[in-house]
């Protein structure tokens, strides 16, 4: 449900939130609680927008012999190489098999916060932010934590850098000693489009992420480097844009998660796995006399498909 | 598949004391109804009989099985339990609860009898100097249990054994020096 409330002023709209708890009607303010956490979660989250999450049905959802969630995607299966020959020569036989991956599902779950309702009235900012605000931090944390961390045991699975991944044959991880600059991110740059040994899993650039420290690099940049208009707005205004070379970049506050000079790279969402959710972040507000509590949750899964489609790049080393 | 069934008390619900932790390294067996521990800040670990004497050790039943695929998604890197850190979540034995398991070492027990814990987290007979987990309210009984062995042979369900008791948190506490 889309948020319509980003114009009402913000003690017009705490009123109506206390007034709504005030008659009991709490179904109403953890409606709007709700669509608020929605949307900071979709804004904020780095992995949802490498890898979009699709809502899925229970019809998508794959039996098992118990009561477990799953969803069962299929990878494209690999092929041998055409090849030159002679005439009068039947082609090789290869018969066809494909492989399947399974999309766990579980509960993101925030703490259960409690708060008097009555020490709600004096605040001046919006009452919403401060009941979801608690719980977008931590279904962030949870969300993007868990995703970075998958993708670094993916990356990372490697003999040492500018080593061939364990898993797929490919150079998913590239120290270099120069800082970020044109030269570096065009050889970190190709580190998808160039495959294995085999000349598989060649893929395309999508997205690539970084933190907003590590992007700072991009300023340093002097009019030879990135031409004279750029070079001017960047002195003037800062970043201004985020597509270097035809990559689109996300710059993340959360140096946490991704390290100073740490630079992820990404294929397409359809290249790279699925993320699906059956609950979409959802709040629970209870009010018991003056008490009111609530928590939020959300309910998917995702699954890298293809753990060929992300490598790390790393500057300062 | 272990079974785990709370007859009476606040399970399931949003009154349940539960924690959920990381299964810690080179833990097996663990499944549904297992007696845990936290082994660290951070980690369950399957109950043993040391377990049983040492009165800081805080008992938990098991809700979910470490090899469980929830229990991979949940947990570290969630590709799976193959590939990741399982997260389990692991019932407060404090809480006043009767319930079922499976998880206890086959012996002839009797109503009242005390329980502690034993190697694989399965509840037993309570001896001297142990801590009291659960208390029984029922003798061993068999009953049907759906999923009891969800994959093997691809039934849906066994008879299985059950003790039915109701939990008793009794640390064995020694004044000791720390």
């Amino acid at each position: 449900m889309p948020d319509n409330t980003q114009n009402v002023p913000t003690a017009v709209m705490n009123a109506r939130i206390l007034e709504q708890l005030e008659r009991g009607e709490v179904k109403m303010a953890q409606d709007a609680a709700t669509d608020f956490t929605r949307l900071q979660v979709r804004e904020e989250s780095f992995m949802f927008k490498i890898l979009p999450p699709e809502k899925a049905t229970d019809d998508m959802l794959n039996r098992a012999l118990d009561e477990r969630l799953q969803i069962i995607w299929e990878v494209e299966p690999d092929n041998p190489a055409s090849k030159w020959v002679p005439l009068q020569t039947i082609p090789d036989g290869e018969y066809i098999t494909g492989s399947r991956y399974i999309i766990p599902f579980a509960r993101v779950l925030t703490p259960k916060f409690v708060k008097d309702v009555d020490e709600l009235r004096t605040y001046r900012q919006d009452i919403r932010k401060i009941l979801t605000d608690n719980s977008i931090k931590d279904g962030l944390a949870e969300i993007d934590g868990k995703g970075i961390e998958t993708v670094n045991s993916i990356v990372f699975d490697a003999p040492g850098q500018g080593q061939p991944n364990r898993i797929t044959g490919k150079v998913q991880w590239v120290d270099f000693s120069d800082p970020l600059n044109r030269t570096s991110f065009a050889e970190a740059k190709k580190l998808l489009p160039r495959g294995n040994a085999r000349g598989k899993l060649r893929l395309r650039n999508y997205i690539a992420l970084m933190n907003d420290v590590t992007a700072q690099d991009w300023l340093k940049l002097d009019r030879l480097a990135v031409g004279g208009d750029l070079a001017q707005d960047f002195f003037k205004n800062g970043l201004t844009t985020d597509t270097f070379f035809g990559v689109k970049c996300i710059f993340t506050i959360k140096d946490n998660l991704v390290p100073d000079n740490y630079v992820y790279f990404f294929a397409a969402p359809e290249f790279l796995g699925k993320c699906f959710y059956l609950t979409d972040w959802t709040m629970y507000l209870k009010k018991e006399a003056y008490f009111i509590e609530m928590f939020s949750y959300w309910l998917g899964g995702f699954a890298f498909g293809n753990v060929a489609a992300m490598a790390v790049a790393r500057f300062n080393q | 598949m272990g079974w785990f069934n709370v007859l009476k008390g606040a399970y399931p619900s949003l009154q349940q004391i539960d924690k959920t932790l990381n299964v810690a390294a080179q833990q097996s067996g663990i499944v549904r109804g297992s007696c845990i521990y936290q082994s660290s800040a951070t980690e369950f670990s399957l109950a043993t009989v040391t377990q049983a004497t040492d009165e800081e050790a805080y008992i938990y039943f098991c809700l979910v099985a470490q090899d469980d695929l929830v229990a991979g998604m949940a947990g570290s890197k969630g590709q799976g339990a193959p590939n990741g850190v399982a997260k389990i979540t692991g019932l407060a034995v404090g809480m006043p609860m009767e319930f079922e398991t499976s998880e206890f070492i086959t012996d002839t027990y009797h109503v009242g009898q005390l329980l502690s814990v034993a190697n694989g987290g399965k509840l037993t007979a309570h001896g001297s100097g142990d801590n009291v987990v659960a208390q029984v309210t029922k003798t061993v009984a068999t009953r049907w249990v759906n999923d009891a062995i969800a994959v093997t042979g691809f039934r849906t369900g066994a008879n299985m054994a059950i003790l039915t008791a109701r939990t008793l948190w009794l640390p064995c506490y020694t004044c000791r020096q720390e």
